[in-house]
C-alpha cells in the first residue's frame, strides 16, 4: 500500500473534498480550521458559490463515530487540514479515483484457468464474431498467481469486447490477428507479432496493480 | 465392530461401493485408487443406516464433483492428471463439508462422520468438495 501511495499525484484540498462527498461520502473526516478548531464528521453537501469559494457542511459524528444532529456549515478555504479516519480505500480517495487498492487473490487451479481461457474466446465471439483465439500462457503453479491470472483475463475480454465495438478497431483486428498470447512481464506492452497478439503485463505478480483498462486499450489499438 | 456392523459393512462393499467406485472411475476416464478405514466407518449401533449414510455423505457428492469437472476433455484431463487416489475415513469427528476434505499430491482425503448431517449436509458437501477439487486441477 506504502509503495502505491507514493505514485499517487498532488491534489488539492477542494478536490480531495469533492471526490470524498461524490464516492466515499461515508468516509469520517476530522477537520481541522485555520482558528485551530477541529471538527469530525462526514460530508453532507460541498458546492461552489457564485464567488467561485466552495462550502461544505459536515455532519457532525459522536465519540463513536455515530452521526449526531449537529451540522457545520464551513469554508473550504477556512480549512487548514483534513484527517481521513479508516477510509475505505485510502489509495482511490487520494488518486481522486485513478488507482485502487490492489485485488485480493484465493486460490485457483490450472483447470479454471483454462476454462477462462476458453470462456475468452467465446465471450468475444459471441459479442463480435471474431475469432480473437485461446490465449496460450505458460501459467504459474501457484494458486494465487493462476486467480490472477483468471481475473486478469476477465478484464482483458471486457477490454477487447468494448474495444471492438468500433467497427474500425474490429476490421483491423479480424484481418490481421487470430491467435492471442500473455506473458508475464513487468511491465504492460502490446504486441502484433504476424498473426498474433502479444500482451505482456505482471500476470504473476500479485501485488503488482491491477491492468489499466485505458492503457490496455490505447496498446491494443496502436497494433490494430 | 460388532456382528451386525461386519454384515452392514460386507453388504455395502459387495454392493453400492463396487457400483459407486465403478461410476466414479467411469465418469473420471481413470481408475482412481480407493482406500476405506471401514472400522472407522462403522459407528456401533447404526449398521441400518450405512447402505444410505456411507452412500450420501462420501459418495454422492463425489460424484456429482467429478461429473461436473469432467463435463469436457479438459476436465477430464485435469482430473486424470490430479486425482490419484481417494481416501475414505473418519476420524477427525467432522460433520461439515468444509473441514472434511483435504487435498494434497494428488490424494483426496474425505474424513466425515459417517452418519451425521446425512441428508443435510450433502448439498455444502458438494460444493466444498467441487470447489477444494477446482482449486487443485
Amino acid at each position: 500500500m506504502n509503495k502505491s501511495l507514493k505514485s499517487v499525484p498532488a491534489i488539492n484540498k477542494q478536490e480531495l473534498l469533492f471526490h470524498i462527498a461524490e464516492h466515499f461520502p461515508a468516509t469520517i473526516l476530522s477537520i481541522t480550521t485555520d482558528a485551530g478548531r477541529s471538527y469530525t464528521g462526514v460530508v453532507l453537501t460541498i458546492g461552489k458559490v457564485r464567488t467561485d469559494e466552495a462550502f461544505l457542511v459536515l455532519q457532525v459524528t459522536d465519540d463513536r463515530n455515530a452521526l449526531t444532529t449537529r451540522f457545520l456549515h464551513l469554508t473550504v478555504g477556512k480549512i487548514e487540514s483534513i484527517e481521513l479516519i479508516n477510509p475505505a480505500d485510502l489509495l482511490s480517495i487520494l488518486s481522486l479515483g485513478k488507482l485502487t487498492k490492489n485485488e485480493t487473490y484465493e486460490v485457483s487451479g490450472k483447470l479454471a484457468v483454462q476454462r477462462g481461457f476458453q470462456l475468452f474466446s467465446e465471450a468475444i465471439f459471441n459479442a463480435h464474431a471474431i475469432n480473437v483465439g485461446v490465449p496460450v500462457m505458460e501459467l504459474p503453479t501457484d494458486g494465487l498467481q493462476l486467480n490472477r491470472v483468471l481475473k486478469l483475463t476477465q478484464k482483458i475480454q471486457q477490454v477487447i469486447i468494448d474495444l471492438l465495438k468500433e467497427e474500425d478497431a474490429l476490421s483491423g483486428w479480424k484481418a490481421r490477428y487470430n491467435k492471442i498470447a500473455f506473458i508475464n512481464n513487468d511491465d504492460l506492452e502490446v504486441k502484433g507479432v504476424n498473426d498474433l497478439v502479444e500482451i505482456y503485463f505482471p500476470f504473476e505478480n500479485i501485488e503488482a496493480p491491477e491492468v489499466s483498462a485505458e492503457k490496455l486499450t490505447d496498446l491494443l489499438m496502436s497494433i490494430l | 465392530m460388532g456382528l451386525l456392523e461386519k454384515r452392514a459393512v460386507k453388504a455395502f462393499q459387495d454392493g453400492s461401493y463396487k457400483k459407486l467406485t465403478d461410476e466414479i472411475n467411469a465418469i473420471t476416464g481413470h481408475t482412481i485408487e480407493f482406500e476405506v478405514n471401514w472400522d472407522s466407518l462403522a459407528e456401533e449401533g447404526s449398521a441400518d443406516k450405512y447402505e444410505d449414510a456411507f452412500t450420501m455423505v462420501y459418495f454422492t457428492p463425489l460424484v456429482s464433483a467429478v461429473k461436473e469437472i469432467a463435463a469436457d476433455d479438459m476436465g477430464k484431463e485435469a482430473l486424470k492428471d490430479a486425482l490419484k487416489k481417494v481416501v475414505i475415513k473418519n476420524e477427525g469427528g467432522y460433520i461439515y463439508g468444509s473441514s472434511a476434505y483435504k487435498f494434497s499430491n494428488g490424494v483426496l482425503t474425505i474424513d466425515h462422520q459417517p452418519c451425521t448431517n446425512v441428508d443435510n449436509g450433502l448439498a455444502e458437501r458438494t460444493t466444498e468438495l467441487t470447489a477444494i477439487l477446482m482449486k487443485n486441477l
